[in-house]
């Protein structure tokens, strides 16, 4: 049971309704289970609405409107009653926030919905540091560890500091900087697929990045970068992990949660 | 020129393989990014000066028919001539008929991106006149007959090395390596140029409604030779390079130099309006002015990519694209490349041709932070995917339209119906036994997912997903 | 051949503009990328301190001198040092007062005088634009005055008032620039006030900032390409 140290809010515990992202569910689902744990020891009450299945970004990006239409339509039907959405992916939350609106110029009813659940939508960090006001999950992990900027996080999302705030406060952590940390890691969805040779030529050098900070572990928080970073270091036999940030900050909880 | 951007993933290709481009990419992208970085700290107020220009070019592009007016006006006052030209050709046409009927026949071009995109050298040659490039990026290409590969340093793709050939086999003179040296060659060669040449033909950075000045930024001083020297002058402008007052113009000047080339100003700036006052004034005898459209104003008719006219060929978006340090600007094919040129050339040479370029990006969005008139480069590049309605890319030379098209189906039909999901991650998880291995996946024999495994590791579909485990977890604590 | 005017195209691209505008924007605001630490400057408070700062960081010499003798002597001092015989000077109020011309001719050279008035006919004045052309293309040092000295950027500003000649500062190998203190003002946008007369402006307005230079190989800086190769500044301190 989490002690009530733990500086509550005004309004009492928080309910977040947890948008898990098809890749995590399907591919990484320790970052879902990370994700619930720091936000349970965060005081927040989780639900998981298993109708959900993907934000349609991948269709947006390749350019298919109707389709991302049908799934964001989907998406704000199913997550609309709750008081709040977190998702462990700011290219996700990016989706939700920033982009569904754009599907729905010609619809002014769905285009109010979707500005009224992107503005309840939030990245992991973003809900921890500007939501909760949190700055340590009392985590502990001894260790060198590097972040990778995602690049909706960074640019869509605007979080730079947060993040690495909520590193910082990680007991152990040595956070190392790369000097191409917020450089793109050259996933960008079917870019991946499309141009796998430009796609992996960034990605060299993403890893070259990461080598030379002497880091273990890579963190992001984002499954698509990873998926990319770990693919190279995995194909390349480079011994370094990659981490998702929530799984960082669920690790060996002390229970100490301090604002 | 010979336009290649259809094949842009076969000279993306190419141009990762060739070392020495990649070592010429890398260290000019750096230096250009270095170089502004520095330059914008000096300024506490960059942000400001961003919106600012986002505002004054979002005004003059929604009524650039005003602008235009009063520009022309004000140039014609000042004794210009002023040319409208719908296309290149007509803007070709109309550069050759004039020269041809001044009886010139040696013309000192400074740099201008217009005319590269009208390909009005290959005109002029054509029409028995001769055009000299006078600034050292374009006449190291002129000579070598390449074409521009950056937006500000033409040839930056060639080393120090690839210079000291070219010079010595067209020009005839001893190898030498130095900088300093072949650049006085240029300026030894060009000045008898400059000297005689009865046309000077440039191009113009902004164009002042108010007063009908055109302003030409440079550092080399050619333009300045080939606008005074020469007894006439021609400028080529895009019509939306216009700005309402002349006060715009300390604005623009403060951001274009330090996104270019991370200067405060740049060493010549002219603000030339109209023809000489008096007789006795040095300059020209004639000044005229083409006004070129090709294809701005079907642009400007896009209520999404009208803001691409914003642009001030700075080319800080090059510097600061991944895709581009890595592939370089011939690679794009034609005249416009980088974040920018993806958006341009597609709709200046026709979307079929260049529908590879919108998505050849990864939306990293570095771009559009440091777009000085704050152009959405990401969002127009996605508002063109879905113009092109995904039938492009590339997948190899594989058949992408069949293939994208029923991927694209099974994914919105599976992704609509959790049933189908659970379904397909079922299937999925049986599939992954054939061909995963220590927990990893080396090689899918199916495009577009091959493509991955080419050099990167392929995940495995965990053995339970996230929403069996929770509801495994709901289950044994009681709940439902 | 006649030369085509294209007085159509003008009023069909009008016309496409017009329709084109019909469609109101789409806009979607980029938004702004995370405050990078901004170091600014700190600029000395006098103008003219200021000034000389920029302008040495060019790389272009500067000399402040107290007195036209003082900026007189250090011209004839760099003259004669350089060896230098091939001299132009602008006919321009600055360089005037300095009594420059009847210092070269006591050491033997005799500068051209950059000026174009006081012509009998259009046949003389042809000839004389020719001859001076033809001199400032082989002319080692070219001295002229300004408009205006910007501070902020160590800019020179020539075609308005005080300096209409351009050529006397593009041609040479050396340009020489004489400007008194109280033709320094702070900025750009101050200087281009000074410029525009109720939306009127001279027929050529040059900015100068620093010597002429390219980076065009390998991103490598060389100074002196087109332009002068070098730049030198007299300041007259009033």
């Amino acid at each position: 049971m989490p002690d009530s140290t733990t500086n509550q809010s005004d309004h009492g515990t928080k309910t977040v309704s947890l948008f898990v992202t098809c890749l995590v569910d399907q591919f990484f689902p320790n970052v879902g289970e990370a994700t619930v744990q720091v936000l349970k020891r965060a005081s927040c009450e989780v639900t998981f609405d298993n109708r959900q299945t993907c934000c349609g970004q991948p269709a947006f990006n390749t350019g298919y409107r109707e389709e991302a239409r049908v799934l964001a339509k989907r998406f704000i039907e199913i997550f609309e009653p709750a008081e709040y959405i977190v998702a462990p992916s700011g290219s996700c939350t990016a989706m939700v926030r920033n982009f569904y609106p754009e599907l729905f110029t010609d619809e002014p009813e769905w285009h109010e919905r979707a500005k009224s659940v992107g503005a309840k939508t939030f990245e992991l960090a973003e809900f921890l540091t500007k939501v909760l006001g949190i700055e340590t999950t009392g985590a502990l992990y001894n260790g060198k560890v590097t972040y990778h900027d995602a690049c909706h996080l960074l640019r869509e999302l605007r979080q730079r500091n947060e993040p690495r705030r909520l590193i910082n406060s990680v007991e152990g952590v040595e956070l190392v900087e790369a000097e191409n940390c917020d450089t793109c890691c050259g996933f960008g969805g079917t870019f991946s697929v499309k141009y796998p040779e430009i796609s992996g030529a960034m990605l060299n050098d993403k890893i070259k990045g990461i080598e030379q900070t002497g880091a273990e572990i890579v963190v992001a928080d984002d499954c698509s970068c990873l998926m990319q970073i770990a693919g190279g270091l995995s194909r390349q036999g480079i011994k370094i992990r990659t981490m998702h940030l929530a799984e960082l900050l669920a690790q060996n909880p002390n229970n100490r949660l301090r604002k | 020129m010979r336009i290649t951007t259809e094949t842009f993933d076969e000279n993306a290709r190419g141009a990762l393989l060739n070392r020495p481009l990649q070592a010429a990419l890398r260290h000019a992208t750096h230096k250009f990014v270095d170089n502004r970085r520095y330059a914008i700290t000096e300024l506490d107020d960059w942000e400001d000066r961003r919106q600012r220009s986002n505002a004054i070019k979002r005004e003059t592009i929604e009524h650039l028919d005003r602008y235009l007016e009063e520009f022309t006006t004000n140039v014609e006052k000042a004794g210009g001539v002023v040319h409208w030209a719908i296309d290149s050709a007509e803007a070709c046409r109309i550069v050759v008929d004039l020269i041809q009927s001044k009886g010139e026949k040696l013309v000192v071009k400074s740099k201008s991106m217009a005319t590269e995109e009208i390909n009005l050298n290959h005109a002029l040659e054509a029409a028995g006149i001769t055009p000299v490039e006078t600034d050292l990026g374009e006449w190291i290409i002129q000579l070598a007959h390449e074409t521009p590969s950056h937006i500000i340093a033409p040839a930056i793709h060639k080393s120090r090395a690839d210079v000291a050939r070219l010079f010595t086999d067209v020009l005839g003179i001893e190898y030498t390596d130095d900088i300093p040296k072949l650049t006085a060659v240029a300026r030894e060669r060009l000045r008898e140029r400059f000297a005689t040449a009865g046309v000077g033909v440039s191009g113009v950075n902004f164009g002042v409604a108010e007063t009908g000045t055109i302003c030409i930024v440079e550092n080399e001083g050619n333009a300045r030779m080939s606008t005074s020297l020469p007894r006439i002058h021609i400028a080529v402008m895009g019509i939306e390079k216009v700005i309402p007052k002349f006060t715009d113009l300390a604005l623009f000047l403060s951001l274009l130099p330090r996104s270019a080339t991370g200067q405060k100003l740049s060493s010549y700036t002219s603000f030339l309006t109209g023809t000489k006052r008096t007789a006795e004034a040095e300059g020209p005898d004639e000044y005229h002015l083409v006004m070129l459209d090709n294809g701005r104003t079907k642009i400007l008719a896009d209520p999404i990519q009208r803001s691409s006219l914003f642009c001030i060929r700075c080319g800080a978006c090059l510097n600061a694209c991944p895709v581009y340090q890595r592939v370089g600007g011939h690679a794009y094919g034609w005249v416009y490349s980088g974040p920018i040129g993806a958006l341009l050339t597609p709709q200046f040479i026709g979307m079929d041709r260049g529908k590879q370029l919108p998505y050849a990006s990864s939306l990293c969005g570095a771009c559009k932070d440091v777009c000085p008139v704050k152009i959405n480069i990401p969002e127009l590049l996605l508002d063109l995917r879905s113009k092109i309605g995904g039938e492009s890319g590339s997948l190899n030379g594989k058949r992408p339209r069949l293939a994208e098209q029923l991927s694209k189906k099974a994914f919105a039909f599976i992704m609509a119906r959790p049933g189908a999901y659970n379904l397909a991650a079922k299937l999925g998880r049986i599939l992954q036994l054939t061909i995963a291995k220590n927990g990893k996946i080396a090689d899918v024999p199916i495009a577009p997912l091959s493509n991955w495994t080419k050099n990167r590791d392929f995940p495995t579909l965990a053995p339970q997903s996230f929403r069996e485990r929770w509801k495994r977890e709901q289950e044994n604590s009681g709940k439902e | 051949m006649t030369v085509v005017k294209s007085g159509q195209s003008k009023a069909t691209i009008f016309a496409t503009i017009k329709k084109a505008l019909q469609t109101p924007s789409h806009v979607i605001d980029p938004g702004r990328p995370y405050k990078v630490p901004s170091a600014p400057r700190q600029f000395a408070a006098d103008l003219s301190t200021r000034f000389v700062d920029e302008v040495t960081r060019l790389g272009a010499g500067c000399f402040v001198a107290r007195s036209n003798d003082e900026a007189k002597g250090y011209v004839v001092d760099l003259i004669r040092k350089r060896g230098i015989s091939r001299v132009a000077l602008s006919n321009s109020p600055v360089v005037n007062q300095t009594g420059l011309s009847s210092a070269l001719s006591s050491i033997s050279i005799r500068p051209l005088i950059v000026d174009f008035d006081g012509c009998r006919d259009e046949n003389e004045l042809s000839v004389r634009k020719r001859n001076i052309r033809e001199s400032l293309l082989q002319t080692e040092i070219g001295i002229t005055g300004v408009t205006y000295g910007i501070a902020d950027t160590g800019t020179l500003v020539i075609g308005g008032d005080n300096e209409y000649n351009r050529l006397a500062s593009l041609l040479p190998v050396i340009h020489l620039a004489i400007l008194r203190s109280d033709q320094l003002l702070p900025d750009l946008p101050t200087a281009l006030e000074g410029l525009n007369r109720d939306g009127h402006v001279n027929q050529a307005i040059t900015l100068i900032t620093g010597p002429s230079r390219t980076a065009d190989i390998e991103l490598t800086l060389t100074i002196g390409v087109h332009g002068p190769k070098e730049l030198q500044v007299v300041l007259l301190q009033i």
